[in-house]
């Protein structure tokens, strides 16, 4: 099989075809006169021993045109990702703000209400309050033995 | 030239000039512009760290008596706020909180500004916003409040308009109250909401500061502080400290000074001496209080004990001075043993101590000196601040070889506690360790850190020195019960308990020289169950300018009545119960 029959073949499968056949018989015959075109595009017709697996192949490629678009849609894209995040972090800084300004909020109130309480305990308070003034004192305390 | 070359020419013109302001603004100016624009899109707060509480010890519970709590300021902007309508509503809510004049404050209506009341409490305030009157705003702040009111006073201190602690413990241990600050710096929104968006965003949390639990019980500092009220009337003098401490540990369990004060309006008392802690600010003369320590070492450098005699003539002289006793009764005259002369604090009896340190029966000498020094500085701390956790003074001991007039009678002096400056705590300390089998404790009012409810960070006591031995220790304890017993008690102790203890009357100093008109009163004396070491130490003084207190007469009843009241609150049993 000639070399030359190889264009509709991908990359891979020329380069396994030749490993395979690159001793057989047929081959062997057929290297003096072998023509083969190299990445240039330059056909060559000499004996080859090396490169035996060099071939061109064209690559379907966009216009310009088309590759500035598609880059500037993902740019946009991306920047629409971009901006998209960066609104849900503010949204996000938005409610940790209101949950911090809710927990001062809270804290203040808590302390208020600590030092309520300890004005409510303390022992002023609780001496002049109408339970310890209703309450008889003991004229006589002591000691019992078990 | 041609008409397209003049328009090249024009717009490399122009962009030459736009490229180089643009050098000038991003290269020349760049520091300028990156600092005007980071004032206009970040924010820095400093994150404050809250002040730590004070608790007080309820038997075995903390109780918090200087707090923090939010109150607020209310302003009004005078150039939109309508007067009649601020004075209608706003005065009724803020009532005595209110410290601006309603005609004053509209006086000027260009002001902007104007602080109409302070420190009004929450529910006050939320009214105000309810109102929701026009050129009216609130001003959040934090203040500190003490739920217990003028209880300890003293020895809290109170926080100035700063918020830097001033006094007692606010004072002392206002680095360890006030805590780290922290810092916020982020991007903020035209809201000036921070946003986490941005590379140079820093949060540094705050560090709140310790919340200190002091080892002052609240219930027995309230009660002795009722008794030292109740006493000053029935005594007659306006001066009264008093200190409990125990004896084992080196505990203050309270510390109480008459008059005292209202740490939240600390601005209100009649001078800046009403905010002295007494007990560990004011140096004086304890008086014959040091007759225990005298005798002491007397028993320590084994020239004296209870029994030793000497010849008592109520006066002795000294660099030709004469030392007198307090009490020259005639049946006293003779020999007389060393309880006796403490039982009536005989001045010659201390003094012959002094010399007998110094191995003569008739003079005062270097010796005598230097091992009676030895004792009150090094041994017993006298002179020397103790290491308690609140401001306090060193007051004067002299040195045995001090370049001052008449150092021996200066040292016979010091023997009944004059010529020499000391704090009550000094005092107290030292009368422990000789009453508690030698040991001496670093007095302390701090018992450790309150963190999520537990009590953590306690220093351990540790014994820092051995005094006297224990058997000069339970001499002199024995020495000091009989000194109570003889007859300066008059009863006041109930049976199954052992109580001892010293009175001590001082003349103060006026004008350089030892006044008559006026003295220092104390009483120092340990009680517990009978058979026991002590258990509770509490020490008096009295003092009023212009007047003479008594250590017998002063001191010593007010010390009957705490000791009372401190064996009952601290349910001591008598033996046998």
């Amino acid at each position: 099989m000639a070399l030359s029959s190889a264009p509709l073949r991908s990359k891979i499968e020329i380069y396994t075809f030749i490993k395979l056949n690159k001793n057989s018989e047929e081959n062997k015959l057929m290297r003096p006169q072998a023509t083969y075109t190299t990445r240039r595009g330059t056909t060559m017709s000499t004996s080859w021993s090396r490169n035996q697996n060099t071939v061109r192949h064209k690559s379907k490629s966009l216009g310009t045109i088309s590759n500035t678009m598609i880059v500037g849609m993902l740019v946009l894209i991306v920047g629409l990702i971009y901006v998209a995040q960066g609104t849900q972090a503010t949204n996000y800084d938005y409610e940790l703000s209101a949950i911090d300004d809710e927990i001062a909020e809270l804290e203040a109130r808590k302390e208020d209400l600590a030092v309520e309480k300890a004005r409510l305990t303390s022992i002023a308070a609780t001496e002049n309050s109408e339970v310890a003034n209703n309450m008889e004192t003991a004229n006589n305390s002591g000691f019992v033995t078990e | 030239m041609s008409r397209n070359r003049f328009l090249k020419f024009g717009l490399l013109a122009v962009v030459a000039v736009i490229v180089a302001r643009l050098f000038f603004i991003q290269i020349v100016q760049h520091d300028y512009w990156v600092e005007k624009a980071a004032a206009q899109q970040m924010m820095q707060y400093t994150l404050r760290a809250e002040r730590g509480e004070i608790y007080m010890m309820d038997g075995d519970e903390p109780v918090a008596v200087a707090m923090n709590a939010t109150v607020y300021t209310v302003i009004v902007d005078p150039m939109l706020t309508d007067p009649d309508e601020a004075k209608q509503v706003l005065t009724p809510i803020l009532g005595d909180k209110r410290v601006a004049e309603w005609d004053d404050v509209f006086a000027n209506r260009s002001l902007r500004y104007y602080i109409v009341g302070k420190n009004v409490e929450r529910k006050a305030a939320e009214k105000v916003a309810e109102a929701e009157l026009p050129g009216v705003w609130l001003q959040a702040n934090t203040k500190r409040v003490y739920p217990e009111g003028s209880l300890a006073a003293t020895v809290l201190g109170f926080v100035n308009a700063d918020g830097v602690g001033q006094y007692g413990i606010e004072g002392a241990l206002n680095e360890r109250l006030i805590g780290k600050d922290g810092l916020l710096k982020t991007v903020k929104d035209v809201n000036n909401v921070a946003l986490s968006i941005g590379d140079d965003n820093i949060k540094v949390p705050a560090e709140d500061g310790d919340d200190v639990v002091l080892t002052i019980d609240r219930n027995l500092q309230y009660g002795v502080e009722k008794i030292l009220t109740e006493q000053t009337g029935k005594i007659g003098f306006k001066n009264i400290s008093a200190l409990v401490m125990n004896p084992n540990n080196g505990e203050i369990l309270a510390m109480a000074n008459i008059p005292g004060y209202d740490p939240a309006d600390f601005g209100n008392v009649e001078s800046a001496a009403d905010y002295v802690n007494h007990v560990v600010e004011d140096p004086y003369e304890p008086a014959s209080v040091c007759k225990t320590f005298a005798f002491a070492t007397g028993m320590e450098y084994g020239v004296m004990t209870a029994e030793t005699t000497f010849n008592n003539e109520n006066v002795t002289y000294v660099d030709d001075w004469p030392i007198k006793n307090s009490t020259q009764k005639t049946e006293l005259l003779g020999m007389v043993d060393m309880q006796t002369a403490l039982n009536w604090s005989l001045n010659t009896g201390s003094t012959q101590v002094l010399r007998w340190l110094g191995g003569s029966e008739t003079d005062i000498n270097a010796q005598g000196r230097e091992r009676l020094y030895d004792y009150y500085y090094n041994h017993f701390g006298l002179g020397q601040a103790t290491g308690v956790e609140l401001f306090e003074a060193t007051g004067i001991v002299y040195e045995p070889h001090a370049d001052i007039y008449g150092i021996d009678s200066t040292y016979a002096n010091m023997t009944f506690g004059q010529n020499m400056q000391v704090t009550m705590l000094q005092v107290a300390a030292a009368f422990a360790s000789v009453i508690n089998g030698g040991e001496f404790y670093t007095p302390t009012v701090v018992k450790g850190v309150l963190k999520d409810g537990e009590i953590v960070d306690a220093v351990p006591r540790k014994v820092v020195r051995r005094t006297v031995s224990q058997e000069t220790s339970a001499a002199m304890r024995e020495m000091l019960y009989n000194t109570r017993r003889a007859y300066r008690a008059n009863g006041a102790d109930k049976a199954g308990y052992y109580i001892g203890g010293k009175t001590g009357t001082a003349q103060v100093i006026k004008d350089g020289e030892y006044s008559f008109d006026e003295t220092v009163a104390t009483y120092i004396g340990f009680g517990g169950t009978e058979g026991e070491l002590p258990q509770y130490l509490i020490m008096v003084r009295v003092w009023e300018d212009g007047k003479t207190a008594g250590g017998e007469a002063q001191a010593l009843p007010v010390f009957n009545v705490l000791n009372s009241y401190v064996q009952d609150y601290l349910k001591i049993k008598p033996a046998g119960m």
